[in-house]
């Protein structure tokens, strides 16, 4: 009896200390809960001032669960399909790359189109089952002052890379983790066809860190610890913005390869078999036209930082000093496999990218 | 007669509390040790060789996790090797002179790098080593940092000290009789140590060792942080990777994890081994008051040494960056939310470690009375298999058995306070069962026949040998609580942040000030842990009733 007692006191305890960790919380009718990476949720950003004003319109509840970052997302789907519990009914935040893995996982819109596509711009409308509301090219970011310093000429294409004079000087991303570090590699991948893995042989010492995400390595590339970095070319309106300069001239600079940018497209999807329920299909929905709406696309420029998708969306000055990159690639035409197999392919490729590395 | 009958009453309701509390305890004991360590190893090791349909054998071979296994055995190797020569060269020095001192709180200092958060540990060593660091400003510039070598660094920084820390208390030991007679024999100083010091130390030596390459392989944080990514990887990082980042791996992670258990359990297995075979002298030697002064500075000086490196996140903005993070209403929330997590994790791990460790040995006494010898040995040995696990084999074996009920993604402070609990037991386990094994019973008896209630006679007579270690081990686990990354790594969620994984989160962030800031004060508060840990861990009775050295050897 005593020790019955005991038992249940305990139990209690545990509960209480766990009280909200119990696994299983279905989403309530009026609730949409999202699956984003974390920094779409810091202070700030865009999420913490666009979830509010979708729960005002629509009288609904958003629970947005930060899952680290992009990679992290993928995984979390992947262990909700297993055990055949998905928590969420959106995903906000995965690239196109990403959403090539993620398909087996999210839901096609089939026949519905959200209200506004047709004015997103061309390179946004990729399938249906994947709305991007940003996007930009990704490039290397230098620091000028830095580069002075070592005396060092900002690269002009991938092999330049691998030159001596970069060695321990380029921060990068790790592909397995980050969505900017899987577009670097995908854009190896792309650009150098077979000779992708003898270039990552002889590169693999000559990145100072990899980190595990874009923000750990940015922020290690402004503390001067390296001239270069894999960032967004977006990344230099944001510095001229912020006004910092070095001799006369924007101190960070993107820097154009002759290969051409990749770009990434971030975007929203359906989780698959998580909308049960009509009223869970229409908040859907309606996060996805609101994801595209002005309200949200006139916020992407100086809250994200990118390009906003819709093509009617003024621009900050800023923006219109971008350089242009040379040529845009888009991985979906690179890739040699169809439609299906594209998300598998990319994980052979990584897979085969860790054994280069680790060898 | 009606005396009688009520202390008879008295009496049986006593033996029935006893009884009823043993019950419970073997009870708690045995699930605590299937739910959190058998169940979860057994699911590790059968998943990864016999059910996994992506590979199971052949997994283990996987080239990318060989190569993963060839660089930690490196990494161990060189850390083991630094680490123990220095820890021994040290150790043998400080113990030559400590016989003089009957006790030295500087000596204390050489065990505090070990309470050292493994995060602010990482900021630290950034901080030293970056291209914009401290070496770098005064002129010194390596490319260390994001390095193996940048690992090896830390990870000798923080086992020298404990290295000799215990071979320094075992050649303090060593009867200064003994060199004298050697001496008189005509031994040079070269005979005197290999007939004389080293057969005495080098079982601990050994042991230490064995140690410390258990804990290199077992590194995960400053791996992590220091290591600088691809192609810096070891069997923890791994694990990690391929269970929190993209493309969940279970069957890469179970491959990692079947090396992992190799690697940790082979040299806990020495561990014992070397530790059983150390000889204990069980007699006082005289203390040389002489040149105390100069010995303590110098213990000062060494203790100092190994602790200056983690003491360069407080700089001259400290107190104001502190002021702005305090000022500032979203990282207030921030850290306060961190600081709610860390301290109900570390309160609620030590209580519930300290109450576990208290029923298991209560299991054991009741072994050892009734006799089941073998069954005691066993379950004895079986309670310290917790070290050689690592934290994350235990987490991925949690996540793989329980995985119907626990979702990693949406964090469960249960889970995390499980695995600290398992990953602490042995800590607390080793201080406290010395102090089980000689209980007095005749005392205990004796208070009973006189009319002491059993609650009473524990009292009076085992509470005051019990306090010391207990509140020790308090200390003990919640300083390692307080800065454990592992677990919560694993089972972290948005509302489920500690400490070390706020100051993670902000170095991402770039605000590397406040994160520095509050590194700090997780810093000072694990220092003052470990440090009344120690205090009553050696002032207690602990210190009076059981030789000193085997408390502080298990420590």
């Amino acid at each position: 009896m005593i020790a019955f007692a005991c038992f249940q006191l305990l139990l209690c305890l545990l509960r209480g200390l766990d009280a909200r960790s119990w696994v299983g919380e279905l989403p309530v009718e009026d609730e949409l809960v999202i699956y984003t990476y974390d920094q779409f949720l810091a202070p700030g950003a865009l999420g913490r001032e666009i979830f509010p004003l979708f729960e005002k319109k629509n009288h609904c509840h958003i629970r947005a669960l930060a899952s680290g970052n992009g990679g992290q997302i993928l995984t979390r789907l992947q262990l909700d399909a297993k055990r055949g519990k998905s928590v969420a009914q959106l995903i906000v935040g995965i690239d196109q790359s990403s959403w090539e893995i993620a398909q087996p996982w999210t839901e096609s819109w089939g026949r519905w189109l959200p209200l506004g596509y047709s004015r997103l711009i061309k390179e946004a409308q990729v399938e249906r089952g994947f709305l991007p509301f940003d996007y930009g090219p990704l490039s290397m970011i230098a620091d000028r002052e830095v580069l002075s310093q070592m005396n060092l000429k900002t690269p002009s294409r991938l092999s330049d890379l691998l030159g001596s004079e970069w060695n321990r000087n380029i921060i990068l991303q790790d592909p397995r983790t980050s969505t900017p570090g899987l577009s670097f590699f995908l854009y190896t991948y792309f650009v150098l066809g077979e000779g992708t893995w003898s270039f990552w042989k002889q590169f693999r010492n000559q990145w100072l860190t990899m980190a595990p995400g874009w923000e750990g390595a940015y922020g290690l590339f402004l503390k001067k610890e390296a001239p270069l970095v894999w960032s967004y070319l977006t990344s230099q309106a944001y510095h001229e913005e912020q006004g910092e300069q070095w001799r006369g001239q924007n101190r960070y600079q993107a820097v154009l390869f002759q290969e051409g940018q990749p770009f990434q497209l971030e975007g929203v999807a359906w989780v698959k078999g998580a909308i049960k329920t009509q009223r869970h299909r229409e908040l859907a929905q309606k996060f996805l036209e609101f994801m595209i709406s002005l309200e949200v696309q006139n916020r992407i420029p100086n809250k994200m930082w990118m390009y906003p998708v819709r093509k009617d969306v003024e621009l900050p000055a800023s923006f219109r000093n971008l350089p242009k990159p040379a040529k845009m690639i888009s991985f979906q035409s690179g890739l040699t496999l169809g439609r299906v197999k594209r998300g598998k392919e990319i994980e052979t490729a990584l897979s085969r990218w860790r054994q280069v590395i680790g060898q | 007669m009606k005396v009688r009958t009520e202390s008879g009453a008295v009496a049986f309701r006593n033996r029935d509390l006893v009884f009823y509390l043993t019950m419970i305890s073997i009870l708690w004991t045995v699930l605590f040790w299937l739910s959190a360590v058998l169940v979860p190893v057994a699911a590790v090791i059968t998943q990864a060789l016999f059910q996994d349909s992506q590979g199971g054998w052949r997994a283990l071979l996987d080239p990318t996790v060989l190569s993963v296994v060839r660089l930690t055995l490196w990494q161990v190797f060189w850390s083991t090797l630094w680490s123990g020569t220095l820890g021994l060269l040290l150790g043998l020095w400080i113990g030559s002179f400590l016989a003089n001192l009957p006790r030295s709180r500087a000596h204390a200092l050489l065990v505090v790098p070990f309470g050292v958060p493994t995060s602010v540990v990482g900021i630290a060593w950034v901080t030293w080593l970056g291209r914009t660091g401290v070496f770098a400003y005064w002129g010194f510039h390596s490319e260390w940092i994001y390095s193996l070598k940048a690992v090896i660094l830390a990870h000798v920084f923080l086992n020298v000290p404990w290295v000799a820390y215990l071979v320094s208390q075992a050649r303090k030991d060593l009867p200064h009789s003994l060199l004298e007679a050697a001496k008189t024999l005509g031994a040079d100083r070269k005979c005197q140590f290999r007939y004389v010091v080293w057969p005495h130390v080098s079982s601990v030596f050994w042991g230490a060792c064995a140690q410390v390459s258990s804990l290199c392989t077992m590194s995960f944080s400053l791996v992590l942080g220091l290591g600088g990514g691809p192609p810096v990887q070891t069997l923890e990082t791994e694990i990690y990777e391929r269970l929190r980042y993209g493309l969940l791996d279970i069957s890469g992670a179970l491959a990692c994890g079947v090396w992992e258990l190799a690697l940790t359990l082979v040299p806990w297995v020495l561990v014992l081994y070397f530790y059983s075979k150390h000889k204990k002298f069980n007699f006082n030697q005289p203390h040389k008051q002489v040149r105390r002064l100069r010995h303590h500075a110098t213990l000062w000086g060494l203790g100092g040494f190994f602790v200056i490196p983690y003491l360069v996140i407080f700089n001259g903005q400290t107190p104001a960056t502190l002021l702005r993070v305090v000022l500032d209403p979203d990282s207030r929330l921030q850290v306060l939310m961190a600081l709610d997590v860390s301290v109900r994790l570390a309160v609620a791990a030590s209580l519930g470690c300290v109450l576990t460790v208290v029923a298991a040995l209560m299991t054991l006494n009741w072994l050892k009375k009734c006799k089941f010898k073998s069954l005691e040995s066993i379950m004895n040995l079986l309670l310290k298999l917790p070290s050689g696990v690592s934290v994350l084999v235990l987490g991925l074996g949690v996540w793989i058995a329980y995985s119907r009920w626990v979702d990693p993604f949406e964090g469960s402070f249960l889970v995390v306070l499980g695995l600290q609990m398992t990953l602490f037991f042995p800590v607390a386990f080793r201080l406290l069962s010395p102090i089980s094994e000689s209980h007095s019973t005749l005392e205990l008896e004796g208070a009973v026949l006189l009319g002491a209630s059993r609650f009473q006679a524990f009292w009076i007579i085992e509470w005051p040998r019990w306090k010391g270690p207990l509140f020790a081990s308090l200390a003990a686990v919640a300083g390692g609580g307080l800065g454990e990354v592992g677990a919560v790594s694993l089972f972290y969620s948005e509302r489920l942040i500690s400490m070390p994984l706020l100051l993670s989160r902000w170095m991402g962030q770039y605000r590397f000030a406040e994160a520095q800031a509050v590194g700090g004060l997780l810093l000072l508060l694990s220092f003052a842990l470990m440090l009344i840990a120690f205090e009553l861990g050696e002032l207690g009775e602990l210190g009076r009733l059981v030789p000193r050295r085997q408390v502080e050897v298990t420590l």
